[in-house]
């Protein structure tokens, strides 16, 4: 299991491992997908404020990354990597998606009718919805940038993935998170975790 | 939060933010992000907010990585209240339903059509059933096998470059002796199949490194290329291309570099990292390179349909499971080859065909058997033109060399879709203010870095050679031959970019690498109307007049799209804030580039200035009815691998240049003026004139 859902602990094996595996060896795909479901599904939910879509979509990016893993390549020294590779595909994905379809608005209290009571639930709906609404306040690039953040990437395969420089993507993501700031700050928003 | 004190450099909340905070606070979200998500108290970590920068005049802004910190966190277990559970399982049966790609566990049936283990054998090849039918399945293994092939064989070509030594090759002379292919002499058809030897690399006298490197872009007379329709080729010379194909193998799996360039042509060697006749540059739509690559597929695929994968004893057999992972490969470690019957004569003189890759016995069977697992249904191959080498006596050399889709092609095509669909057609004009919200605009609008200077520097031999090199200069031409496709446009901003970086905080070495050999000799120029000699002033007069259409057609008609403003600087009046920001903030803009007639490229170059601070004020500008606009002239370099680097940097003139070349005129008259009519040489300069000192 990965040690935060993202980076494989260091007695896993690494992602291009996997990939020459998964590339002869369908099974080898599998450790891969259990490491990187969790952060795809979270980036397509956060983009799409629907967690049908998301799942949807997610599934649309493994399909694409099965299917075009004989052709992935690492790119020396420009951040490219497995992961950014599969969020540049997940961000095409759901380009895709939102040129066909609109937002369906935030994300239901109970999207997959899982353990929290109903009482949790209003209370944590109403959470992430005044933070997906805050993330909807960003650039349309600086939120793109915090959201690849959110899903592990570095700076360097955030680069890559929207193909920016990195001093692109460390200036951008400055100015994501000083407006953020002062949006958090803001009168609207009740007092939370934020200093 | 730690109050702030008196040493505290923290910006203000409403305050642009640095570079530099940007590096801090990317540092900290590289080291943080990998426990946001598993810890629920991770808002509490705030060792790190508020820690100086070791020089102690900058502090990056607590606040700002507490905001990410917060923020991270607080999404974080959001989400997981919501949503504690990925339906992991619910999207994978999505994706194993949806997949083309077979997988055992879901799929057990063979999903291509039957293989003919025979295929490899052309006089058993049924022609009513082309064998390169079986291609078009999604046959990966043979992707997978080819561009294994590829890539050994591009990693040997550079690796060969690489390995090099360079230094104690033989002084070339005007008499070469002939290069003969060795000693293979096939006798049948089946003996074009045999891998070659390196023996076959017999090279009496190799093209030394001296002689590559005193290539010019466009060296001497070449023929113009044409490659359609293509013709028949006669058998013996077929066989003559066929065999010097075999020696430039085995002389390139030898590592044995001036041997192999000897059957290269001077324009191959000066165009090998440079010319694709495939590449989307040359199409202007979509639907025309798909149609270019179509004609090539129909010119170079055999009619027959033959098979581009062929079986041999030469390597050892593949086993479904293990592939060739228990048995080494023998000596030499790349098997692509040109079967005669492939080539074909093209209208411009040269001849050309397509390789086929021999494969060990089995691996066919193994397709047929073993249905390939993931998709990759794209195929390639390379395509060798050779044309007669004047300075080999006329001997066949590779002469050109590019990849050709042979299967899966419709997938391949769309996989460059983007190439047309994110280019702007029209030249856009730099915004004068970069704005949050103009991401795609702003992107070349970034102040050049240190960080850009990447590179691998000459040697100081290098340099000295070098300098010692360059005895010719080609005329230079400013007139405007066309506008530069926008991805060629970039890769010369960025190159110039790159050298800037390196011109300011690199080393010499490092800046060498990165322009053209003749202006590590000459050094950039002064820029126009600084120059005090007289010589100096008409020289710049030449180069005025040479530019001037060059002007019209690159520069805008606003001055102000090239003193742009930005809120990268930091405030200098604010007392809490740093000093600039170390950047350089004169930027390419590759949307202006422009083609010049003897090859090279010209950019714009503009200025970033701070906000509020154009260097004139709107109503000033008419006061000054032209201006000068720096202009960089890269071009590709074939003796630094063909990469773009800069040739010279001149000022280019817009708005009333007419005005502008009156004054140049005006002053050297001035000059003039001072001129002692017995010498003929100016006797003072302007400076020195004006200069209280001198009286």
């Amino acid at each position: 299991m990965a040690a935060d859902g993202v980076h494989p602990a260091p007695d896993e094996p690494a992602d291009t491992t996997l990939v020459a595996a998964a590339i002869t060896d369908p099974h080898a795909f599998a450790p891969l997908y259990r490491r990187y479901v969790a952060p795809v599904y979270r980036y397509c939910a956060r983009r799409t404020s629907d967690p049908e879509l998301a799942a949807d979509l997610t599934a649309t990016v493994f399909t694409r990354a099965l299917e075009a893993l004989p052709r992935f390549q690492v790119r020396g020294g420009s951040g490219g990597t497995f992961r950014s590779w599969l969020f540049a595909i997940a961000h095409n994905v759901v380009v895709d998606s939102h040129r066909q379809r609109r937002p369906t608005g935030t994300m239901p209290d109970d999207p997959l009718d899982r353990d929290p009571g109903p009482e949790d639930l209003a209370v944590h709906g109403d959470e992430l919805s005044r933070l997906l609404a805050v993330l909807d306040q960003l650039p349309h690039q600086h939120r793109q940038i915090i959201e690849l953040r959110l899903a592990g990437l570095t700076a360097a395969e955030i680069a890559s993935t929207l193909s920016l420089t990195r001093a692109a993507v460390k200036s951008a993501q400055t100015r994501a998170y000083a407006r953020l700031r002062d949006l958090l700050s803001a009168p609207s928003t009740p007092a939370g975790d934020h200093p | 939060m730690t109050a702030p004190d008196a040493h505290d450099r923290s910006l203000p909340h409403d305050s642009p933010v640095t570079t530099r905070e940007a590096d801090t606070l990317d540092a900290w979200l590289e080291s943080s992000l990998r426990h946001v998500g598993r810890s629920r108290d991770i808002a509490r970590r705030s060792d790190r907010a508020g820690r100086r920068s070791p020089n102690g005049h900058f502090a990056p802004d607590a606040s700002l990585q507490a905001t990410a910190q917060a923020f991270h966190a607080r999404l974080a277990r959001a989400e997981h209240d919501a949503t504690p559970h990925v339906p992991a399982d619910a999207i994978w049966e999505k994706v194993m339903a949806s997949t083309t790609v077979p997988v055992p566990a879901t799929s057990t049936q063979p999903r291509h059509v039957e293989l003919k283990r025979d295929i490899a054998r052309r006089s058993d090849r049924d022609p009513q059933r082309p064998a390169l039918a079986w291609l078009t399945g999604s046959h990966w293994a043979v992707s997978t096998v080819m561009l294994a092939a590829v890539v050994v064989g591009i990693i040997a070509l550079y690796g060969s470059f690489a390995g090099s030594s360079g230094g104690d090759d033989p002084v070339p002379n005007s008499n070469f002796a002939m290069a003969s292919p060795g000693a293979f002499t096939p006798a049948t058809d089946a003996a074009w199949l045999q891998p070659y030897s390196p023996s076959e690399c017999d090279v009496e006298q190799p093209r030394s490194l001296e002689e590559v490197g005193a290539l010019t872009p466009n060296p001497g007379q070449v023929v113009p290329r044409e490659y359609l329709p293509v013709t028949d080729v006669d058998p013996s010379l077929a066989e003559e291309v066929a065999l010097a194909h075999r020696a430039w193998e085995a002389c390139r799996a030898s590592g044995l570099l001036e041997e192999r360039q000897s059957f290269e042509t001077l324009r191959y060697l000066a165009e090998i990292m440079a010319f694709d006749v495939l590449s989307p540059d040359h199409a202007e739509t979509f639907d025309e390179w798909v149609a270019l690559n179509e004609s090539m597929r129909a010119a170079f695929l055999d009619p027959a349909g033959d098979s581009y994968l062929v079986e041999s004893d030469a390597l050892p057999p593949f086993d479904c499971d293990t592939g060739y992972a228990d048995t080494d490969i023998p000596e030499p470690t790349s098997y692509e080859l040109i079967q005669p019957q492939h080539l074909v004569h093209l209208p411009d003189g040269r001849i050309g065909g397509l390789t086929s890759l021999l494969v060990g016995h089995g691996y066919i069977q193994c397709l047929e058997e073993k249905p390939p697992v993931i998709g990759g249904d794209q195929l390639s191959s390379f395509v060798y033109i050779f044309a007669p080498d004047p300075t080999r006596s006329s001997r066949w050399a590779l002469d050109e060399r590019f990849s050709l889709c042979v299967t899966g092609c419709e997938d391949y095509y769309e996989s460059f879709d983007w190439y047309w669909t994110s280019t702007t057609p029209e030249a856009a004009t730099p915004v004068a203010t970069p704005d949050e919200e103009a991401s795609a605009g702003t992107y070349w609008l970034r102040p050049i870095t240190a960080g850009e200077c990447e590179v691998e520097p000459l040697s100081e031999d290098e340099l000295a050679t070098i300098a010692a090199d360059v005895n010719d200069d080609p005329e230079r031409s400013y007139a405007p031959a066309g506008p530069v496709r926008a991805i060629v446009a970039e890769e010369v901003a960025a190159a110039d970019r790159a050298w800037q970086s390196c011109y300011v905080y690199g080393t010499a070495g490092e800046r060498a690498a990165l322009q053209s050999p003749r202006l590590t000799r000459d050094g950039p120029g002064e820029a126009l109307g600084m120059e005090s000699s007289r010589e100096a002033m008409l020289a710049n007069l030449d180069r005025f007049d040479a530019s001037r259409e060059l002007g019209e057609v690159m520069l805008s008609g606003n001055w102000r799209d090239y003193y742009i403003e930005s809120d990268l600087f930091v405030d200098s009046a604010t007392p809490n804030v740093d000093v600039l920001p170390d950047f350089i903030p004169t930027i390419p803009i590759p949307d202006q580039a422009v083609l010049l007639t003897d090859g090279r490229i010209a950019i714009p170059i503009a200025q970033l200035v701070p906000p509020g601070s154009y260097p004139f004020s709107v109503e000033d500008v008419n006061e000054f009815p032209y201006l000068y606009i720096t202009v960089h002239i890269l071009v590709q370099e074939p003796a630094l691998d063909g990469r773009w680097v800069v040739d010279e940097t001149i000022d280019v003139c817009m708005g009333d240049c007419d005005q502008a070349r009156a004054e140049i005129v005006e002053y050297i008259a001035y000059l003039d003026s001072l001129v002692t009519p017995d010498v003929g040489t100016p006797v003072a300069t302007p400076r020195a004139w004006r200069d209280p000192s001198t009286g």
